[in-house]
């Protein structure tokens, strides 16, 4: 498996590729870090470059690739979104059948990555870590990052 | 201009900005100063009390500021202060010690009433220890507040058998919670063994009190804290006592259940409402939570009810009022930051901000957050929703 081929083989994201963390929007592209920057694999901005072939749907953000200390490819799934209400967790569950979905169909190249799913807050946060909301996305697979994350092992 | 405090170089603490709110929440692990800076704030506010109690009591410090922190303080606590680079700010002017702690104050008025976090002491076979009971290494907070709860219960609560509860003390709703979330089917009467009083907890008629010993741990925190709350809440139509403005409350939640604190952090809002500045240093998120909600339903002018909700409260009048001026209430959070020595306000509370002492509550919501990242990566790669 190559990151960057699996991107570049998936319909839609034929050329959504970018080296390191360009392919996060400007404002995003402060939410995120990593630990060594020369570990990124690259990232994909999926919610842009499906805009066309599947509008009206709830879109995940970004995928970023990371290379593990073990050499393997790690595959962060990053959505930068509103976190201040209390509707917010039903629309990041939403998000995540779409990204579920879509993985079992067209994105299925990026299926067999281990991976993290990760929500960082837009602005305010209205919940904190041990809110029983966010224990629900926790169980769904998503963590709540706040309104900064860092990439690391 | 809300009253600070300003500290430098004082024990762990390098620096301190201290803007006080009417409700104020110190934050912070063990040992990185929050106690010193409540008590500072008695000290610098009731000065003359202070040098009356330990006179009263036969201790005297000569002029020495070091002498007198080891009253004050408690043994060995004088090296929190180093000469020439130690300094107080009261309301930014400088508030020297040398001067103050050599000079006998005139006012002996008491402002600022103190519990503190090792209430559970005061208390001796189930009764309070006079100010004199105890060494003159132990700390002056707590001989001081086992005094006040010692005069209390011969004064106005020893004469009768029940203490808790007892019709003209506390409102009959915080009553209920307090008999649901901790005394349960007990009730806490004066007893005498051997013609010494005592606290004991008894059921109904007919069987055998419980001594002090065998009470719950959080019974045993809670009955001080309770006497102090009896204190500053007297009977009839006085709201507040005395000349006190300021209560501090270390570590309300000790030795108690979430519910049973929940009870507890109601009796804070009352205390707001009866005119306190109440100023609380904590290690549970639960009291940031409290601060959280009045600051959020604050802002969004929420209806006193949705306050209620959030202690499962009955929605009565009384109550409804206590509510609604705790939502008008100004609120501060300040984390003390043990390493560097340095205090943080986290007033915020977001658990967004990049600032992570602010995000992350002090630290409080830190294993939170790791258990939920630890958790959520399990699921997203072996969870049913997401097989690999």
């Amino acid at each position: 498996m190559s990151f960057q081929n699996d991107v570049e083989q998936t319909a839609g994201l034929e050329h959504a590729y970018r080296p390191g963390k360009q392919a996060l929007r400007p404002a995003d592209q402060n939410k995120v870090d990593a630990i060594a920057t020369r570990r990124l694999a690259g990232s994909a901005d999926i919610d842009a470059a499906l805009e066309n072939l599947r509008p009206n749907e709830n879109r995940w953000d970004y995928v970023v690739g990371w290379a593990t200390k073990e050499k393997s490819e790690f595959l962060y799934w990053i959505e930068v979104h509103s976190a201040s209400g209390a509707g917010a967790v039903r629309e990041i569950l939403d998000k995540l059948t779409w990204l579920k979905g879509w993985l079992d169909g067209e994105g299925n190249r990026l299926r067999n990555y281990r991976r993290k799913i990760v929500w960082i807050a837009s602005g305010k946060s209205a919940f904190q870590q041990n809110s029983p909301q966010l224990k629900r996305l926790v169980a769904a697979g998503v963590y709540f990052a706040g309104g900064h994350y860092t990439i690391a092992d | 201009m809300p009253p600070s405090l300003e500290l430098r170089n004082i024990g762990q603490i390098q620096e301190a900005n201290l803007s006080f709110g009417d409700l104020t929440v110190l934050v912070g692990p063990q040992a990185s100063g929050k106690s010193i800076a409540l008590q500072w704030l008695k000290l610098v506010l009731d000065t003359g009390l202070v040098q009356a109690q330990l006179s009263q009591y036969g201790l005297d410090w000569g002029k020495s500021v070091s002498k007198f922190l080891d009253l004050y303080f408690g043994e060995g606590m004088h090296t929190v202060w180093q000469e020439g680079l130690s300094e107080v700010l009261w309301d930014h002017q400088p508030w020297d010690a040398n001067k103050k702690i050599s000079r006998k104050a005139v006012s002996k008025k008491e402002s600022v009433f103190l519990v503190p976090a090792q209430r559970v002491l005061t208390l001796r076979d189930g009764w309070p220890r006079p100010f004199s009971d105890f060494s003159a290494g132990d700390p002056f907070a707590v001989r001081s507040f086992s005094e006040k709860l010692r005069l209390l219960m011969e004064q106005e609560l020893g004469a009768g058998d029940a203490v808790f509860p007892k019709s003209n003390r506390l409102k009959s709703e915080y009553r209920k919670l307090l008999e649901k979330t901790i005394f349960q089917q007990f009730r806490l009467k004066v007893d005498a063994l051997r013609s010494q009083k005592r606290l004991v907890l008894g059921q109904t008629a007919g069987t055998a009190p419980l001594p002090y010993m065998v009470w719950s741990a959080g019974q045993r925190e809670f009955v001080p804290l309770l006497l102090g709350l009896y204190w500053l809440m007297p009977p009839a139509k006085v709201s507040r006592r005395n000349d006190v403005q300021w209560v501090i409350i270390e570590e309300p939640e000790m030795g108690m259940h979430p519910r049973a604190i929940t009870a507890v952090l109601l009796l804070v809002l009352e205390l707001l409402d009866r005119g306190y500045r109440v100023c609380i240093s904590t290690h549970v998120p639960q009291v940031l939570d409290l601060v959280w909600v009045i600051q959020k339903l604050g802002r969004t002018q929420a209806k006193p009810e949705k306050l209620l909700q959030v202690f499962e409260a009955p929605n009565t009048q009384g109550l409804r009022t206590v509510a609604a001026n705790a939502l008008r209430k100004e609120c501060k959070v300040y984390f003390f930051d043990g390493d560097s020595g340095q205090v943080h306000d986290i007033t915020g509370l977001d658990p967004a901000s990049l600032d992570k002492t602010e995000s992350s509550w002090g630290g409080m919501l830190d294993f939170s957050g790791r258990a939920n990242e630890a958790v959520a990566t399990a699921m997203a790669n072996t969870g049913t929703l997401f097989p690999l």
